[in-house]
C-alpha cells in the first residue's frame, strides 16, 4: 500500500498532471505495488574474479599441482586447501569443470563472459547478462536499482553496459557498499526536492509536445526512477551494513570482500534483481600464482561461504543464483591464461548442489566431458532465473537473440 | 574502382612532400640536447634545412613536440637530480651498513690466516716428529694435521671471498654515490641549457602558430563556402519536393547558436555569448558566430576528442596517458586546421618515438601481445579513414560485397606487417619507439588470446591464419591495396608510407568521402550513408549527390576540415528547426526538419559546467567525471537518451550543480520577476521562455517565500530538463 507521503506526491503530480504526465499516477501505483509487495522475482549474485583465477588452484585440483586437495561436504568432491570454508559448503553448490570459450586475453574474455558474446560481433553493443536479466525479471517496475556492481578494487569494466538496453539497466558501480549510492540526498530539504520535480514534468512536458522526440520516454524513465530513490527509504537502508547482528557480520568476516558480499544479500533482499560482486584482487599471476592464488584464495574462502550458508539460512536460496567466475582460467602451473579449460560454480536458484559437470585432463588443461560454451554458460544462467534464452529481442529493426547462436544450457545441473 | 589512381600516386611519390615530411619526423628522434637547441632556434625559424614544402601548420605542430621533447628531458633531468639527491642522503647510512661489514670481514679472514698459520706449524711439528720416528701414530698424526691444515686453507679462501664481496660491496656504493653526484652536476648543468632551449622552442611554436592562424584566416578569406552550401540546400529541397514532405521553418537566432556551438565548441554558449548574439542585427551573424567558434580553442577539444575516441577504441588497452597524448596531439593539429591527409599521414607513417610523433599511437593502439597487429590497424584505418567496414573478410570473403576477398584484406594488413615498437619506456606518457626495420623473420607465430598471427615474410607478404585452427595457416598472399593492385615492393621496407601515399592520395575514391560523411553525421545525426562507417560499395546511401558535392570540394580545398564544416553548417539544411511538423514528422532521411541528439559525457559536462558559470575542467579532474557520465557507446543512435541514474542523481543533487549562485545572481539582481526569469532561460537555454512558461514559473516564484532561492529553483529545473540534455 502507498505510505503517505506517496499519496502526497501521487496528489501532486496528479494536480499537475495532463494525459501525458511523465509522473503518472499508474506508472507510479505499479512501482508502489511491486515494491511493497516485496521480493516476487528470482535474483542473481554474480561472484567474479578479475584475471584468470586458476582452476588447478581452486576447483579443479590435479595430482602435481601445488596446493592439496581437501574433502568437502559433498561426497567425492576435492577442492583447494585454502578453500575450506567453501568446502563446508560444497552440498549447496556444483561445479562446471569444463568451461571451453577461446578467448584468453583480459579485455576481450571480460566482455565475452559478462555479455556472452565477442565484442564488436554484428556491429552491436551488448548488454551484461545482468542488465538483461535485470531487464527480463523487472522491467524496470523497480524501486531499487535494477542492477548493480560492487567493485572493492582492481580488475576490468570491461562489458559493464546496457548494451542496447534501455540506460535504467546500466549497472550502478559503486566502490563500497556501505557508502550507499552516490547523490541520493538532495541538495535542499525534500520538499523543496518536491516542488522541483513537479515543476520539472511541467517543463518537460511542454517540450516534449514540440518536439515529439524518441528519447522523451527514457528520460522521464530516468528521472522518475531517480527521484523515487531519493524518496525511498530502502534505497538507503540496503546499504547499511551496521544494521546486520554482530553474530552475521563476523560470520562473513572481515575485510573488503566480507562486506561487499553481504551487501550483495542485503541488496537481493531489499529487492535488486542483480548483483556482480567483484573479488578486490586481481588473480593475474603470472609467475607468482602459488603465493598468489592462495592470498586470493585466502581472502574469498570465508565470505563466499558465508554467503551461501547464510542464503540458505533464509531460505533465500531457492530463488537466487549465486555465480562463481572469472573470465577464464589459467594453465596448469597457474602462470598462463587458459580459456580452453577452466571452471565456474552455480548454487541456488533450482541448481542441485554437490555435483561436479564436465572433466579435465591430467593437468585441467583440456576439457575430456561436457565442453561448456560462452552461449551453454550463459543460457544456463537465464534458465536458472526463468528466463527463456532461446528468445530474441527487437533492437531497431534487427532481432537479436538473448545468446549467441545455439545453446545448450547445463540442465544437469537443475536435476 | 577502375581508375587506377595509385599509378599517378606513385610516380607522385618521386618528390612526394608527404614522404619527405615523415623522414623530417624522422630525423627529429636521436637528437642530442645541443643539437635540438640548435634546430629550434635556427632551422625552425626559416624553411626547414632540407627544403621540404612543409606548411607553416606542419611545422608549428613539429615546433610544438619539439618543445615538448626539450620539457620532457627537463622533466627527466629534475627526476635525475631528485633521485641522486635521494642517493647521497643516504649514503652515510649505506656507508655505515658496509663498513662494519668489511671491517668484520677483515677480522675474519686475519683470524683464519691466523689459525692456518696456526696449522701450518702444528703439521710442520707432525711432520719432524714423523721424520724422527717411525711409529704408525705419527703417520697418522700428519695425516690428521695435513687435514686440519687443508681445512683451514679453505676456511681462509671462504674468508677471502666473503672480504672481497664485502669490499666490493662498499666499493658499489661508492660508486653509485659518486654516480650520483656525477648525474646530479650533469643533470644540473643542463638545466639552465634546456630551460633556454625551451623558452626558444616555445617561442619558435608560438611564431609559427600565430603565422598559421593568419595564413589560415588569409586563406580562409578566398574560400565560398556558402556556394557550396547554397547547392547542398538545393539537392536537398529537390528531393524533399519529390517526395513531397514539407520542411520545417529555420531555427530561431538563439538555439541556433546553442546548436552551432554545441556541435563545434562541444558545449552550450555562455549567457554573455547569447545575449551579444541575439544584440546584433548583422545579416551574416550567424556564418561570423561560426568563423568564432572555429577559431576557439573548444572546436580541436571538441572534434580531437571525438577522432581520438574513433581511432583509439574505447575500451581499449592503451593506457590513459598515452590516449590523452594521442588527444592532445589531434587537438593541437585541428586549431592549426592542418589538413586532412597530412594528419592522417602522420597516424600511419609517422615514425620514431610516440613522444615527438604521438600520431603514431593510432599505431600503437591496437595491439596483439604488445605488438602493433596488422588486421586490427587495418579494420581501423577501413572505418575511420575509408568509411568501410572491411574487417569481415579477415576470416572469410566479405558476405556483403562480392568484391572483397579475405585474400584483400590480409593483402592491405600486409602493409603494416613490419611495423614493431621498441621497448617502452614510462614518462608522463607512455612512451613507445616504432621501428620497421628489425623484425624478426624466423618469429612464425606470435600467440596472444589464444589466436595466432604469422610474422611478416618478406617482399611485402603475410600468411593467412587459419580461423579455425589457431596453429595452422591457410596461405600466403602479397601485399595489395582494395582494388587487387599489387604494388612492388622491397623485401624489407617501410611499407606504411607506401599505403598511406595510396590512401590519402587526391585519386583515392574512400578517403574524402569517408571524413564528409563521418563530419555530416555528426552535425546531421545520421551520415549520408549510414552507419557512418559502412560505405560498402552497395550502399549508396540517401542523397548520393550531396556527398559527391561535399566530397568534390573536400578534395579541392586540400582536405580542409574548417572550411568543410563551414560548407555544412551554412547550409539551411543545418539551421532547420528541429520541431517537426505534421506533415514531416516522420521524416527520418530527408532532412525536412533537424534531428535531436542527446549530449554524450564531454558536451553535457562541459555545458553544465558553464551552465554553474564554472571554468571548464581540466584533464586531470575530468576522468571520474567523464567515467561517471560516459554511457554512451560507438555507434549508438545520437538520439538515443543514454544517461543512467547515477548520472541523473548527480545532476539532480550534487552540491556543485546546485549553486550557480554566480550565474543565478547575474541574470536576477534588481530585476523584475519576468525579467529574471527570461534570463535564467537565456543562461540555461539560449532562448526566452514561451508565454506560458513565463506563467508557470512567474506563478512558481510567486508562491515561493525565498524569491533568491525560488530562482534557483527554476534554474535547477532548466539545467535537468529535456531541453538541456539534448542537442535540439
Amino acid at each position: 500500500m502507498f505510505n503517505r507521503r506517496d499519496m502526497l506526491r501521487l496528489a501532486a503530480a496528479g494536480a499537475f498532471a495532463s494525459s501525458v504526465s511523465w509522473l503518472d499516477i499508474v506508472a507510479r501505483r505499479g512501482l508502489v505495488q511491486a515494491a511493497e509487495s516485496g521480493r516476487k522475482h528470482k535474483s542473481c549474485i554474480v561472484l567474479f574474479m578479475s584475471g584468470g583465477p586458476s582452476q588447478a588452484h581452486t576447483f579443479d585440483l590435479k595430482p602435481g599441482g601445488h596446493y592439496k586437495p581437501i574433502k568437502t561436504s559433498a561426497e567425492g568432491i576435492e577442492i583447494s586447501e585454502y578453500l575450506s570454508e567453501v568446502a563446508k559448503q560444497m552440498h549447496l553448490m556444483s561445479l562446471v569443470r569444463s568451461m571451453k570459450t577461446g578467448d584468453a586475453n583480459h579485455q576481450t574474455a571480460h566482455y565475452l563472459m559478462r555479455t556472452g558474446f565477442r565484442q564488436g560481433s554484428g556491429g552491436l553493443d551488448y548488454p551484461h547478462f545482468g542488465a538483461q536479466a535485470s531487464y527480463q525479471l523487472v522491467k524496470n517496475e523497480n524501486r531499487m536499482p535494477n542492477f548493480i556492481v560492487l567493485k572493492p578494487g582492481s580488475g576490468s569494466k570491461n562489458g559493464f553496459t546496457n548494451g542496447y538496453l534501455s540506460s535504467a539497466f546500466s549497472p550502478m558501480v559503486m566502490t563500497d557498499v556501505s557508502k550507499g549510492i552516490a547523490d541520493l540526498q538532495p541538495a535542499r530539504e525534500m520538499k523543496t526536492f518536491d516542488r522541483r520535480a513537479e515543476l520539472l514534468a511541467k517543463q518537460d512536458e511542454s517540450f516534449f509536445e514540440q518536439y515529439r522526440i524518441s528519447a522523451a520516454k527514457e528520460k522521464m524513465d530516468a528521472y522518475r526512477k531517480a527521484i523515487d530513490l531519493v524518496h525511498y527509504d530502502k534505497a538507503t537502508e540496503a546499504f547499511q551494513l551496521d544494521k546486520e547482528p554482530a553474530n552475521i557480520r563476523k560470520m562473513y568476516g572481515e575485510g573488503k570482500f566480507a562486506d561487499q558480499c553481504l551487501g550483495a544479500r542485503r541488496l537481493v533482499e531489499a529487492g535488486v534483481p542483480f548483483v556482480e560482486v567483484m573479488h578486490p584482487g586481481y588473480w593475474d599471476t603470472h609467475g607468482g600464482a602459488e603465493a598468489g592464488q592462495r592470498r586470493y584464495s585466502e581472502e574469498l574462502d570465508r565470505p563466499m561461504a558465508a554467503l551461501l550458508q547464510d542464503l540458505n539460512d533464509r531460505g533465500m536460496l531457492d530463488d537466487t543464483l549465486v555465480v562463481w567466475m572469472g573470465e577464464f582460467g589459467r594453465s596448469f602451473n597457474g602462470g598462463n591464461h587458459h580459456a580452453k579449460a577452466w571452471t565456474t560454480g552455480f548454487a541456488g536458484a533450482g541448481v542441485r548442489g554437490g555435483q561436479v559437470i564436465g572433466k579435465t585432463d591430467s593437468k585441467a588443461m583440456t576439457v575430456e566431458d561436457r565442453p561448456v560454451s560462452v552461449a551453454d554458460f550463459v543460457a544456463t544462467i537465464y534458465h536458472a532465473l526463468g528466463i527463456d534464452h532461446k528468445q530474441e529481442v527487437q533492437v531497431g529493426d534487427r532481432p537479436i537473440g538473448l545468446v549467441d547462436g545455439e545453446a545448450n544450457p547445463v540442465l544437469e545441473l537443475f536435476s | 574502382m577502375q581508375i587506377r589512381w595509385y599509378s599517378y600516386r606513385l610516380a607522385r611519390c618521386e618528390s612526394d612532400t608527404s614522404s619527405e615530411r615523415v623522414t623530417s619526423m624522422k630525423r627529429l628522434k636521436n637528437l642530442s640536447f645541443a643539437w635540438l637547441i640548435t634546430l629550434a632556434s635556427l632551422v625552425l625559424a626559416n624553411t626547414p634545412a632540407d627544403g621540404s614544402e612543409l606548411s607553416v601548420a606542419d611545422r608549428a605542430v613539429v615546433a610544438k613536440y619539439r618543445a615538448a621533447r626539450i620539457d620532457r628531458d627537463m622533466y627527466i633531468a629534475r627526476s635525475t637530480i631528485k633521485n641522486s639527491d635521494r642517493q647521497i642522503k643516504g649514503a652515510p647510512a649505506r656507508l655505515k651498513r658496509e663498513q662494519p661489514a668489511v671491517d668484520k670481514a677483515k677480522a675474519a679472514f686475519q683470524a683464519a690466516e691466523k689459525v692456518l698459520a696456526q696449522r701450518e706449524n702444528e703439521l710442520e711439528a707432525a711432520t719432524a716428529k714423523a721424520n724422527d720416528s717411525d711409529e704408525a701414530t705419527t703417520k697418522a698424526a700428519v695425516a690428521e694435521a695435513t687435514k686440519k691444515r687443508d681445512q683451514a686453507k679453505q676456511e681462509l679462501n671462504r674468508k677471502s671471498y666473503a672480504l672481497k664481496r664485502a669490499e666490493a660491496r662498499l666499493e658499489n656504493v661508492q660508486k653509485s654515490i659518486d654516480k650520483a653526484k656525477s648525474d646530479k652536476a650533469k643533470a644540473e648543468e643542463s638545466i639552465p641549457k634546456l630551460e633556454v632551449a625551451l623558452k626558444e622552442a616555445t617561442a619558435v611554436y608560438e611564431g609559427l602558430r600565430k603565422q598559421s592562424v593568419a595564413a589560415e584566416l588569409k586563406h580562409a578569406g578566398t574560400q565560398k563556402p556558402q556556394t557550396v552550401s547554397d547547392a547542398v540546400d538545393r539537392l536537398i529541397d529537390e528531393r524533399l519536393k519529390k517526395e513531397n514532405v514539407p520542411a520545417s521553418a529555420l531555427v530561431e537566432d538563439g538555439k541556433f547558436l546553442r546548436r552551432a556551438t554545441l556541435d563545434i565548441a562541444g558545449r552550450i554558449p555562455t549567457y554573455q555569448e547569447v545575449v551579444e548574439f541575439l544584440k546584433s542585427d548583422a545579416e551574416d551573424k550567424r556564418a561570423k558566430a561560426v568563423d568564432r567558434l572555429l577559431t576557439t580553442a573548444d572546436y580541436g577539444r571538441t572534434f580531437g576528442t571525438i577522432f581520438a575516441d574513433l581511432t583509439t577504441h574505447r575500451p581499449t588497452t592503451t593506457a590513459t596517458r598515452t590516449r590523452d597524448h594521442f588527444r592532445g596531439w589531434l587537438i593541437e593539429c585541428l586549431n592549426l586546421n592542418r589538413t586532412w591527409d597530412d594528419i592522417v599521414s602522420d597516424m600511419i607513417a609517422g615514425e620514431g618515438d610516440t613522444g615527438s610523433n604521438p600520431g603514431t599511437i593510432f599505431l600503437v593502439a591496437y595491439r596483439l601481445n604488445n605488438q602493433p597487429n596488422p588486421p586490427d590497424i587495418l579494420a581501423a584505418s577501413g572505418e575511420m579513414f575509408m568509411g568501410l567496414q572491411i574487417k569481415c573478410a579477415q576470416c572469410h570473403d566479405h558476405p556483403f560485397v562480392d568484391d572483397w576477398s579475405q585474400d584483400d584484406f590480409w593483402g592491405m594488413a600486409a602493409m603494416f606487417s613490419r611495423v614493431r615498437l621498441k621497448g617502452s619506456s614510462v614518462y608522463r606518457a607512455l612512451e613507445y619507439e616504432l621501428t620497421d626495420n628489425d623484425v624478426e623473420e624466423k618469429e612464425l607465430f606470435r600467440v596472444g588470446g589464444g589466436v595466432k598471427y604469422p610474422a611478416p615474410l618478406p617482399n611485402g607478404q603475410i600468411a593467412i591464419p587459419d580461423p579455425t585452427d589457431e596453429t595452422k595457416t591457410i596461405k600466403t598472399v602479397s601485399a595489395q591495396y582494395l582494388d587487387g593492385f599489387k604494388p612492388e615492393l622491397q623485401e624489407k621496407g617501410f611499407y606504411r608510407r607506401d599505403f598511406a601515399n595510396w590512401l590519402t592520395s587526391p585519386e583515392n575514391p574512400y578517403f574524402a568521402r569517408a571524413m564528409v560523411n563521418r563530419l555530416w553525421g555528426h552535425f546531421f545525426a545520421r551520415g549520408l550513408v549510414q552507419p557512418v562507417a559502412s560505405m560498402n560499395p552497395e550502399n549508396d546511401g540517401t542523397h548520393p549527390e550531396v556527398l559527391s558535392l561535399l566530397e568534390k570540394e573536400f578534395r579541392e580545398s586540400g582536405f580542409d576540415l574548417k572550411h568543410l564544416i563551414r560548407c555544412i553548417v551554412r547550409s539551411r539544411t543545418y539551421q532547420r528547426s528541429s520541431r517537426p511538423t505534421d506533415e514531416n514528422i516522420e521524416d527520418k532521411t530527408l532532412y525536412s526538419h533537424m534531428a535531436v541528439k542527446t549530449l554524450e559525457a564531454d558536451a553535457l559536462l562541459d555545458s553544465l559546467t558553464i551552465a554553474i558559470g564554472r571554468p571548464l575542467m581540466s584533464d586531470n579532474r575530468r576522468q571520474s567525471y567523464k567515467d561517471l557520465f560516459d554511457t554512451r557507446l560507438p555507434d549508438v543512435d545520437p538520439g538515443k537518451f543514454t544517461h543512467n541514474i547515477p548520472q541523473v542523481l548527480r545532476m539532480m543533487n550534487a552540491r556543485e550543480y546546485n549553486d550557480a549562485s554566480t550565474v543565478i545572481a547575474a541574470a536576477t539582481n534588481d530585476k523584475p520577476t519576468e525579467a529574471a526569469i527570461e534570463n535564467l532561460y537565456l543562461a540555461a537555454l539560449a532562448r526566452k521562455p514561451t508565454g506560458e512558461e513565463t506563467k508557470t514559473m512567474k506563478s512558481f516564484v510567486d508562491e515561493s517565500t525565498n524569491t533568491r532561492e525560488a530562482y534557483s529553483d527554476v534554474y535547477w529545473v532548466l539545467i535537468n530538463s529535456a531541453e538541456f540534455l539534448v542537442n535540439h
